[in-house]
């Protein structure tokens, strides 16, 4: 019941801002409507941590990961309206975008918001094809929402890339219906009878399944190497979208490829397989991206290879399984966390500096001293500073793989090493520098917004997630969602 | 089937490209509806309406209605020339032969299978060789005909609720892709991807 509300509010979000008259309207329907989604989408989470349920003729599957997923949809959406609103109403302030384009551009998030929740809570594996294509297709118009050089570029390249590699998702997709129907009974393509099914399907045909689902909806993940979409739509789009995309949407992604993973498992009776393969796409993602934060030169391609990375990070964990399934799951909600907060800092940044080289950006501590105080919490928390949660699941990692696979935990600290030295080789300068570009840049110092107080509930709920954790009571929640996907 | 994508892949004048797009997905109708004859399922003569309706009707309708405004070259630009588009094309076909053969599909979806699977890799060879967006998108677009012909092939076709929601996926995408060609033509008055390619690393 909560859930279909929760799915007919985002529904509606996509209509609400058309017909909301002029920009005060907009910005108070936009808030009352987000922070609707946020409360059920809350609750409607809560209770599937408690209890699994199946709903909609069993379309939908709410169970304690999905209902994890559910309730970072729904409070992430809310804080990125918030930075939205003000993001978009400097730039109606200076006449870049028009009001028009201010309701596309809500309407297109709460689509975006709606595909993301279906994607998260489907059990049909068809539908959650459908939901993950919409997810594409609702934030190409973000991507190219700026007419900047380049923005068109990003999003034909974000369109073609995720729309083929997730055309090879279904081709897996139709590999496992036709293995299924080898079994004789009738079939549907619902995760639960599939599940079910496992043992009796022939692992040959899965596993040839699970490639091309591991490449389809890897690509979507930002997995390298199907990664090359991932930072030009990162750094083309509002910040505030990137957040999103970047926090949520790519560990979404992920889950439909870690759903797939325990069918094919059940029917290999072993998880040692897809776990290789996991481990080996999660080590080049990781490698890759150090590559590449360390030359990078603008910001919000940096924050976009670091979400390779961290993605990568996930799929080792859940490739290892057992104990380290337990540290995927909160790594991924501190990444989630944490990244989206930075990519809503980095739109302050934006709408000062104007541009997202970090060339003709330095010193932003003292034009924008909250923001530069936030952007290095959520820094340190990002290279896994304790207390930061991601510290403990980086902590499991290494304890988990020094026996059983130290030559990909060799890769993986290196890489590591690299990207936290790149991190604070770009970073430090970029908020501490006393060389501004722009001497106009630091002109009015400014003042605590509600974008700022989003950005801050994000940090304080990651350091109560990482003290949480330290307890055995938040240890065992987090198990108990992890069991989901451990099987 | 195999024959109008083996033309599709060498095609460089941009309406002989989208009227053979045309007839290869009016072939996919037809195979949709002998199909559904032969099985007695008359839920697949909907999707083979819809599959007229989108991929017969509308996609190239406002294919060639884009390709006749300004600015548009009737004249493809690729990487390759069509005789090696061509040659390469045939290893791909032979390819897929090898894999219909190497899984052991059933005997009677055999030359479909091999005949999807090939449309699928010219498919992604055009997404890979074309160098201006209307390749690029009837690539995609070959490639998606490809999947449903696969599917067809092997499980007789998705449940039709599911096959909706799949076109509906697709005709959106081509509607985005519409758009953004618009947009490629109104900035850089051309529809190359020689504009389009700054942003790397």
């Amino acid at each position: 019941m909560l859930v279909s509300i929760f799915i007919g509010l985002c529904a509606i979000g996509g209509g609400l801002p058309f017909v909301l008259r002029d920009r005060r309207m907009l910005r108070v329907g936009t808030y009352t409507w987000s922070t609707a989604v946020f409360g059920v989408g809350a609750f409607a989470g809560l209770s599937g941590l408690t209890e699994p349920s199946l709903l909609w003729n069993g379309f939908l599957y709410l169970d304690a990961f999905g209902g994890l997923l559910v309730m970072l949809i729904s409070f992430m959406q809310w804080t990125a309206v918030l930075a939205s609103v003000s993001h978009l109403e400097h730039e109606l302030e200076e006449g870049t975008i028009t009001l028009r384009k201010a309701r596309l551009y809500m309407a297109l998030l709460s689509l975006f918001v709606l595909a993301m929740a279906v994607s998260a809570l489907a059990n049909n594996l068809g539908l959650l094809w459908i939901a993950l294509e919409a997810t594409t297709l609702a934030t190409t118009f973000l991507v190219a929402f700026y007419a900047k050089p380049g923005s068109l570029e990003a999003a034909w390249k974000y369109l073609i890339l995720c729309s083929t590699g997730i055309a090879f998702g279904l081709i897996g997709l139709l590999l496992a219906y036709y293995a299924a129907q080898g079994s004789g009974t009738e079939v549907t393509l619902n995760w639960k009878d599939l599940l079910a099914l496992g043992s009796t399907l022939p692992p040959q045909l899965m596993q040839l399944a699970f490639i091309f689902v591991l490449i389809g909806y890897g690509t979507k993940a930002g997995l390298a190497p199907m990664h090359a979409w991932l930072p030009d739509a990162h750094s083309a789009a509002p910040a505030p979208i990137s957040g999103l995309l970047s926090g949520i949407l790519l560990p979404v992604a992920l889950t439909a490829v870690l759903r797939f993973k325990l069918i094919v498992d059940a029917s290999l009776g072993g998880s040692d397989w897809t776990g290789w393969l996991l481990i080996i796409f999660g080590v080049i993602s990781v490698l890759i991206a150090a590559a590449f934060i360390l030359v990078q030169h603008d910001y919000k391609r940096l924050l976009a290879y670091s979400s390779i990375e961290h993605m990568g990070i996930i799929s080792i964990l859940f490739g290892i399984s057992g104990l380290a399934a337990v540290a995927g799951v909160i790594h991924l909600v501190g990444h989630a966390l944490i990244k989206s907060g930075l990519f809503y800092g980095a739109a302050s940044i934006v709408e000062r500096f104007k541009t997202t080289k970090f060339e003709n950006v330095a010193g932003i501590a003292r034009a924008l001293p909250h923001t530069a105080l936030l952007f290095l919490i959520g820094m340190l928390a990002l290279l896994a500073a304790p207390p930061s949660p991601l510290f403990l699941s980086e902590y499991v990692l290494v304890a988990q793989t020094v026996v059983m696979h130290p030559l990909m935990l060799a890769f993986a600290l290196l890489a590591l090493t690299v990207i936290a030295a790149g991190f604070i080789r770009q970073l430090i300068p970029f908020l501490y520098s006393r060389h501004a570009p722009h001497e106009h840049a630091l002109a009015p110092r400014e003042s605590w917004t509600v974008a700022h107080g989003g950005i801050a509930l994000h940090y304080l709920l990651v350091a109560a997630l990482g003290i949480a954790l330290w307890t055995p009571q938040g240890f065992a929640a987090a198990q108990h969602i992890a069991q989901v996907l451990l099987k | 089937m195999l024959f109008s994508a083996f033309i599709v892949s060498s095609r460089m004048r941009l309406f002989s490209l989208i009227q053979w797009f045309r007839i290869q997905s009016f072939i996919l109708v037809l195979y949709t509806v002998t199909l559904g004859y032969m099985l007695a399922r008359p839920e697949l003569y909907m999707s083979a309406v819809l599959v007229l309706i989108v991929k017969v009707g509308i996609v190239p309708y406002f294919l060639s209605h884009v390709a006749i405004r300004p600015g548009v070259s009737q004249r493809l630009e690729s990487y390759a020339r069509p005789a090696v588009l061509s040659f390469i094309s045939v290893v791909l076909i032979g390819i897929a032969f090898y894999v219909a053969h190497a899984y052991a599909f059933p005997l009677t979806a055999y030359p479909v299978v091999v005949a999807s699977s090939s449309l699928i890799l010219i498919g992604l060879l055009l997404l890979v060789t074309r160098k201006d967006l209307f390749g690029q998108g009837t690539g995609f677009l070959t490639l998606e005909n490809g999947i449903f012909v696969f599917g067809l092939a092997l499980v007789n076709g998705m449940p039709l609720l599911l096959e909706i929601g799949i076109l509906f996926d697709v005709l959106i995408g081509f509607v985005l892709m519409l758009a953004l060609v618009y947009r490629a033509q109104r900035e850089h008055a051309s529809v190359g991807t020689d504009r389009m390619r700054d942003l790397v690393g």
